[in-house]
């Protein structure tokens, strides 16, 4: 396991403030961030490559915040890649054995199975210049790889590839990482691809870890306004608590007179009665017109406005409140085909899909 | 017109200006007076003394710049961009005063001392390599640096974390793709160090068989109103010259990476 504990790095006019980070052995741990919110510098201060004002770094409680990072055992995949062009694709595979003067036979079968695995055996003997993007991308994940390192660092590995590519290397990626269990820890500011690819995620804002949680629950329930906003939450309100029953919230928002009710772990803790929170919703969460009947949580509004999106389709909902309401509707033609412009709808949260905020 | 045309008419032009500066020189020579100029004792110990210092301060050059344009290109320290500053001083004084430089500084207390007691470089030929030196080092870092500039210096990264040490990474990964950066401050610097001429006769002298090099030959024998003798060494010069960076051009191209 790598711990980070108060880690503090400077870089000119920019920090990185009061880092804490556990990676746990095996897991896929993404950090995502905007661009400019410091994770690179997070990455390069892990991997030893800048200068550590204060905090420790350690690895299976070994302090190796001074060690060089030749000594760390760990790889470092960048976002261009960085194939040796000197070296052919084999000699950039070897190249981590050869400097630490490893074994090559110990690690032979290891790098084979490698090749193998993703499919790069027939182009051993070639330069990366003559290597397509793909093919670059799998060689330099095995380069990485074959010295068996304590942790796989990637940075925004996808970043120079679009579409279909991008797609099949990520799944390559998963893959690749479902067979060999190594502890990997990447960055990216690609919501998408940090949801596909990783067990545990960090958000990291203006140089600061603001949340850290398993995927699932960072995705649904955020646990700052920072990591909510970015984390493309449309709907976030403010309120105030009426009314805490065990594990329910009751919550009145703008000028509606029904409660909202919301559950929330520990929310005898989080709260008493009278405090303002904010709370929201994903928008694919809001449901539409409904057939169910729900006890709670139900609201009337008119749709404003109809974006298509392609594969879904993104409702702009005025509230009876005078609230906006974003909702996410897939398949419309087919599931939803009273849904247009003008119409009035009811919607419904459940209140085991809704976050909330401490102000 | 076009101005494709204008350009290439530019091009030829300039060609032109230069073919016929060394074609009308032919008209002074006698092909049969030719070798025998060539092959003259004092003509060939300028020729050999020219190369061998052109080489020696060429090497002495490479050496300091390339660890320079490391410096320069990859680390902000104290007075970085001072020393940056100073390395254009080649470029814009010209080489007499910089030679005139060099020969104030050999007669403090702190360059007698050198003189006496380490290396003795007034009107010696350790002063042509050192006038030599002193025009071509700065020239050298600079086009290093450019070089340099352009490999990002994540590939040193990677290898860093791939288990190489500072030095190691920056030997196996760095130096090879600086191959074309470095063989063009080398022509450069050995070219510029074969036609040095202000600096190495201020600081070296210009004499017969001990420190004239081609350069100063040039200017004696033309002192002297000998215009053959002047025009062949100018011929050897050009030629030699051209054929060095032809060579070394060729070399550059050469695609390692198939």
């Amino acid at each position: 396991m790598i711990n980070i504990n108060n880690l503090n790095v400077k870089a000119g006019e920019f920090s990185l403030q009061n880092i804490n980070l556990n990676i746990e052995e095996h897991r896929f741990h993404v950090v995502i961030g905007p661009t400019g919110s410091g994770k690179t510098m997070l990455l390069e201060s892990i991997l030893g490559l800048r200068n550590i004002e204060s905090g420790t770094i350690s690895s299976n409680s070994e302090n190796i915040t001074r060690l060089p990072p030749e000594k760390r055992n760990m790889s470092y995949l960048p976002q261009d890649i960085c194939l040796f062009p000197n070296y052919t694709v084999r000699e950039n595979i070897y190249y981590s054995l050869k400097v630490k003067k490893l074994d090559y036979k110990k690690f032979d079968a290891f790098i084979n199975h490698l090749t193998d695995f993703l499919n790069i055996e027939n182009i051993m003997d070639r330069y990366p210049e003559n290597l397509s993007g793909g093919e670059k991308q799998r060689v330099a994940l095995v380069r990485s790889l074959a010295m068996k390192p304590r942790l796989l660092v990637l940075d925004e590995p996808f970043s120079s590839i679009d579409g279909v590519l991008r797609e099949e290397a990520q799944r390559m990626l998963k893959e690749l990482y479902s067979e060999l269990k190594i502890t990997t820890l990447m960055v990216t500011h690609d919501f998408d691809e940090a949801f596909f690819l990783a067990d545990d995620v960090s958000v990291i804002i203006d140089g600061q870890i603001v949340q850290t949680a398993p995927k699932e629950k960072l995705y649904n329930f955020p646990r700052s306004l920072a990591a909510a906003k970015f984390l493309c939450f449309k709907n976030i309100y403010k309120g105030t608590v009426t009314d805490i029953s065990g594990e329910i919230l009751s919550i009145i928002w703008g000028n509606q007179k029904n409660p909202l009710k919301i559950k929330c772990s520990c929310a005898h803790k989080r709260f008493n009665i009278g405090d303002e929170l904010y709370w929201g919703i994903r928008s694919e969460n809001v449901i539409i017109n409904s057939n169910k009947s729900h006890e709670t949580n139900n609201f009337k509004g008119i749709i404003k406005k109809i974006y298509d999106r392609g594969k879904r389709d993104t409702l702009i909902i005025e509230l009876e409140n005078q609230m906006i309401l974003e909702a996410d509707i897939y398949n419309r033609s087919i599931l939803y085909s009273d849904v247009s412009v003008d119409k009035k709808i009811n919607v419904h949260f459940s209140p085991s899909t809704i976050f909330t905020i401490n102000t | 017109m076009k101005f494709k045309h204008i350009s290439i008419a530019a091009a030829i032009s300039l060609f032109l200006i230069y073919f016929i500066l060394i074609f009308s020189m032919f008209s002074f020579v006698k092909p049969g007076h030719f070798f025998e100029i060539l092959t003259s004792k004092r003509v060939l110990f300028s020729l050999k003394l020219s190369f061998i210092t052109a080489m020696i301060s060429t090497i002495f050059s490479i050496s300091i710049a390339i660890p320079t344009a490391y410096a320069l290109s990859r680390y902000k320290f104290p007075g970085s961009q001072f020393v940056d500053l100073i390395l254009e001083l080649p470029l814009v004084i010209s080489p007499v005063a910089l030679g005139a430089a060099l020969l104030i500084f050999f007669n403090t207390s702190a360059g007698n001392f050198i003189q006496n007691n380490i290396m003795s470089f007034v009107y010696d030929v350790k002063g042509i390599i050192l006038a030599q030196f002193i025009t071509t080092a700065g020239l050298a870092t600079r086009i290093i640096k450019a070089a340099m500039e352009e490999i990002s210096p994540r590939y040193e990264k990677v290898a860093r974390c791939l288990g190489a040490s500072g030095i190691q990474s920056f030997r196996t990964i760095t130096l090879p793709m600086l191959r074309k950066g470095i063989i063009s401050a080398m022509i450069i610097s050995f070219a510029k160090s074969l036609g040095e001429f202000g600096a190495t006769v201020t600081l070296a002298g210009a004499m017969p068989g001990k420190t004239e090099t081609i350069s100063t030959a040039i200017y004696t024998k033309l002192a002297s109103a000998h215009l053959e003798e002047t025009v062949v060494l100018i011929l050897i010069l050009i030629s030699s010259g051209i054929t060095f960076i032809f060579l070394a051009q060729l070399l550059s191209r050469k695609k390692k990476y198939d």
